[in-house]
C-alpha cells in the first residue's frame, strides 16, 4: 500500500475555515513524501470520501470539521462518518479535528480492529483573534491551539507511533499554557482565559485502539 | 454544581459571566460545532441557560476544579 | 469585634492550601468569585479571608455552595 493520506477540510464558517488552513500548512510541508487526497471545501462529502477509501485504502486519515459523540461531518455539517460506515475507518489510523467524536465512533472504529483513533472527548475548542480572523495562519492566538493540534499529524508523518504524536502534542500544549502563564496582562489580557480552553484541549484528546500503530 | 438536565445556579453564572468579562471584545471562541461566538454572545448563552450556555459553564468549572485539585499546576510540572 | 459566621477552620486550611498551589497569575488575574455583583480574584478573597473580615466569611461560604473549596 502506498503511504495515502486521506485529508477532509471543509471550510464554510469560521471553525472550518481555520482548521482547512491549519490543516494546508502541515500537509504542504510533507506533500513530496506522501501521496495526499485532500477533500477541501465542497469535495468534504460522503460520496466522495467513501469512493475513495474502497479504491485506495488510504492508511491515515486526517479528518478535520465539526463532529458529535457518534458522526464526523463534512462540507456544510453534510455526515461523512457514523456509526452507518464505521467499518470503513477500521484498521486505519485517524486523527480527527472533530469534537467528542473520540467518545462512539473513535470507540466503535477501534473495536476489532488493528488501527488507532486519535480524537476528542470533549468539544475541540479555540479562540480567535477576529482582527485576523481572514488570514488564519496569521493569527497568534489560534495557533496557540492549532500548532499543537497540527504536531499529531506531523509526527505521525514523521513514523512516530500516535502515543508518541499525542505525547509530542501534549508537550505542546505545556509549553504553550506555560508561555501564556508567563504573560504580562497588559500585554495579553485573554491569557488566563486561553488558558482554560487550551486545559480542555489538553484533557480531551485520546488515543484508542493501537497507540504503537505507525503510518508506514 | 450542575449536569446537563439541570439550570445553571444563578451564582454560577454570574460568576462564568465574570470571567468571560476579562477578555478581549475582538477575541471570538470557536466550540466544535457549536460555532464561533464573541464574549458578548457566549455570555448571552450563558444567561439563557442553554445548550451552548451549559458548554461554557462546563468548561470553566472543569478548569477552576483543575485549579483547585492541583491537577493543572501538577501537568505544568512535568518534564521539567 | 466580629462575630465569625458558619465556616470553619477546616475550610480557612482548604482555601490556604489550594492558594497555595495556583500559580501567581492565575491568583493575580483569575476571578473565583463574585459577592454583591463584584468579582474578586483568588489574590482579593485569600486578603479577605487571612485578615478574618466579614466579607472574607462570605466569600468562604459561597465558594463552598458553589463546591470550588
Amino acid at each position: 500500500m502506498d503511504k495515502l493520506i486521506l485529508v477532509t477540510r471543509p471550510r464554510y464558517d469560521d471553525g472550518t475555515e481555520y482548521l482547512s488552513a491549519y490543516a494546508g500548512e502541515v500537509l504542504k510541508k510533507t506533500e513530496k513524501d506522501f501521496l495526499v487526497k485532500d477533500f477541501e471545501g465542497k469535495d468534504a462529502i460522503k460520496e466522495n470520501v467513501e469512493k475513495y477509501l474502497k479504491r485506495k485504502n488510504p492508511k491515515l486519515l486526517f479528518l478535520n470539521g465539526h463532529g458529535n459523540e457518534e458522526k464526523i461531518y463534512g462540507n456544510k455539517d453534510e455526515i461523512i462518518f457514523s456509526l452507518e460506515n464505521v467499518d470503513l475507518i477500521r484498521d486505519k489510523i485517524i486523527y480527527a479535528r472533530a469534537c467528542l467524536s473520540a467518545n462512539i465512533l473513535g470507540r466503535e472504529a477501534v473495536r476489532k480492529s488493528s488501527g488507532c483513533f486519535i480524537g476528542y472527548i470533549f468539544p475541540f475548542s479555540f479562540w480567535i483573534d477576529d482582527k485576523r480572523s481572514t488570514t488564519p495562519l496569521k493569527d497568534k492566538i489560534a495557533r496557540m491551539f492549532l500548532n499543537p493540534s497540527n504536531e499529531i499529524i506531523s509526527e505521525l508523518l514523521k513514523g512516530h507511533s500516535a502515543k508518541e504524536a499525542d505525547e509530542k502534542s501534549r508537550e505542546m500544549m505545556i509549553s504553550n499554557m506555560r508561555r501564556l502563564l508567563s504573560m504580562e496582562q497588559k500585554n495579553e489580557p485573554g491569557a488566563t482565559g486561553m488558558l482554560q480552553i487550551l486545559w480542555g484541549n489538553y484533557e480531551g484528546q485520546v488515543v484508542l485502539g493501537d497507540e504503537n500503530a505507525l503510518f508506514n | 454544581m450542575t449536569n446537563e438536565n439541570e439550570k445553571t445556579s444563578e451564582d454560577v453564572k454570574e460568576l462564568v459571566i465574570q470571567r468571560l468579562g476579562v477578555m478581549p471584545s475582538n477575541y471570538k471562541l470557536s466550540i466544535g460545532s457549536k460555532g464561533t461566538f464573541t464574549k458578548n454572545q457566549l455570555i448571552n448563552h450563558v444567561i439563557a441557560d442553554d445548550k451552548i450556555g451549559n458548554q461554557v459553564v462546563k468548561m470553566q468549572m472543569n478548569f477552576i476544579k483543575a485549579l483547585t485539585t492541583g491537577k493543572l499546576i501538577e501537568t505544568l510540572n512535568k518534564n521539567g | 469585634m466580629e462575630k465569625r459566621e458558619s465556616v470553619s477552620e477546616d475550610d480557612i486550611s482548604n482555601l490556604k492550601k489550594i492558594f497555595a498551589n495556583l500559580p501567581e497569575k492565575i491568583r493575580n488575574e483569575d476571578i473565583i468569585i463574585v459577592i454583591d455583583k463584584k468579582p474578586y480574584t483568588w489574590n482579593a478573597v485569600f486578603l479577605e479571608v487571612n485578615n478574618s473580615t466579614s466579607l472574607g466569611i462570605r466569600m468562604l461560604k459561597k465558594l463552598k455552595e458553589l463546591k470550588i473549596i
